[in-house]
């Protein structure tokens, strides 16, 4: 009875690794994309900041927009070997706008570092130069407000899903674990 | 019966959505902080960016090594003007644009200068000497960076920049946050969630045209 029960702990365990490693995934890429957000929200706005933040979370926001990739590396895979498969499906209408993203995202990031005053890069470019990288960089930064939001929109299901799972799942769990007790006579 | 409940608490979801997007966006607009991004994007493309940067009038000064070439002007009442003045360029078809999209329009924008004290017209014909206008001001007003009475009060020579709420002149500190700015920062916020309910809203007609289209194709095959 006991070698049975050994045996089937044995056979369960492995799959119940993968789905707690599976929902671990899940858990990062919420807190990730919160914080993502929090801080593309406050990056937009550089007057608020001030340059020398604006600049320091501009680059933590990148590597953490790099993480955020890597985390999705997978389905980028998966979508991009199929993309012509099922052209009328919105997974590729998000890879489209995913991908305008990226590009949108490297103009900035990269015209925000040429023109960094505080990170101590200093270059040595012209004016006309900084001034096309400024423009670039202001431009760019207003159509990445546009397409977050509409990147935010098209993913607004797993959002909501995962916001109620891990965000206020805790909500859910005090409601359980306190059912309003009936009147007592 | 869990399907049903799905929908249900999709439903609400979404009701919630709306209701957040539209009370904030109420008190976004009351606080004047509501803007379009095509618009604010426009006029930041028709203001060119000085030495400084895209700082307008009214947002941060110069950073120090920039800030020395402003020092050069020839009077206290012209710096400011000239530190407004240099973030505009000579387009006058964006800053036109900015000033039809604009809340404020070019004759309220001169009566209120001329009420607190700004000589108007000698302004004009300095700014114009520079090949800029009034109307460059306006779109700096009309973008929410600044209010009328900041500008006057910078064109009268009377420094912001010493009050203790405004962080000092190309300060690089990395706390050097300005909270009277966070309705830009929610307005990001707010802008993500009303692209959210709009793709949403227009999600259901569009997916019902494709799903049309797609029914044939698989119809045929």
């Amino acid at each position: 009875m006991a070698a049975i029960q050994s045996l089937r702990k044995q056979a369960v365990t492995p799959e119940r690794t993968i789905s707690k490693r599976k929902i671990n995934k899940t858990r990062l890429n919420v807190y990730l994309d919160l914080l993502l957000t929090g801080m593309f929200i406050i990056e937009m706005e550089e007057h608020f900041t001030g340059l020398a933040l604006h600049e320091l979370l501009g680059l933590t926001f990148a590597v953490a927009f790099v993480l955020h990739i890597i985390l999705h590396w997978d389905s980028v895979v998966s979508v991009t070997r199929t993309f012509f498969r099922k052209l009328l499906h919105e997974s590729r209408l998000n890879y489209v706008l995913n991908a305008a993203l990226f590009i949108d995202m490297m103009l900035v990031t990269i015209s925000g570092i040429l023109i960094s005053r505080t990170l101590g890069l200093q270059l040595a470019l012209s004016q006309d130069v900084q001034r096309t990288m400024q423009t670039i960089h202001m431009v760019s930064a207003e159509l990445v407000l546009i397409i977050v939001a509409l990147h935010v929109a098209m993913h607004w299901k797993w959002i909501q899903t995962n916001a109620a799972k891990y965000l206020f799942g805790w909500l859910r769990k005090s409601s359980t674990a306190n059912p309003v007790a009936p009147a007592s006579h | 019966m869990t399907a049903l409940k799905k929908t249900r608490r999709t439903r609400r979801a979404f009701y919630i959505l709306v209701a957040v997007v539209i009370i904030s966006g109420l008190a976004l607009w009351s606080h004047g902080d509501l803007r379009s991004p095509v618009q604010s994007t426009a006029m930041l493309i028709g203001l060119s960016s000085s030495d400084a940067g895209f700082a307008m009038a009214g947002e941060r000064g110069a950073p120090p090594d920039m800030a020395a070439s402003s020092e050069t002007s020839s009077s206290v009442a012209a710096a400011p003007e000239a530190e407004a003045a240099n973030t505009a360029t000579t387009d006058t078809t964006a800053t036109t644009t900015a000033m039809t999209t604009g809340t404020m329009t070019l004759e309220t924008l001169t009566a209120e200068l001329a009420a607190a004290g700004v000589d108007v017209e000698t302004l004009s014909t300095t700014m114009a000497a520079e090949g800029r206008s009034l109307e460059n001001l306006l779109s700096v007003v009309n973008s929410g960076r600044v209010t009328v009475a900041e500008l006057a009060a910078r064109l009268n020579g009377e420094s912001t920049e010493s009050s203790p709420q405004q962080p000092a002149e190309g300060s690089t500190s990395l706390l050097d946050i300005r909270w009277e700015e966070i309705g830009s920062v929610a307005y990001n916020l707010w802008f993500m969630l009303a692209a959210t309910v709009t793709v949403i809203v227009v999600a259901r007609p569009v997916g019902w045209l494709v799903n049309r289209v797609k029914r044939p194709q698989t119809a045929a095959t």
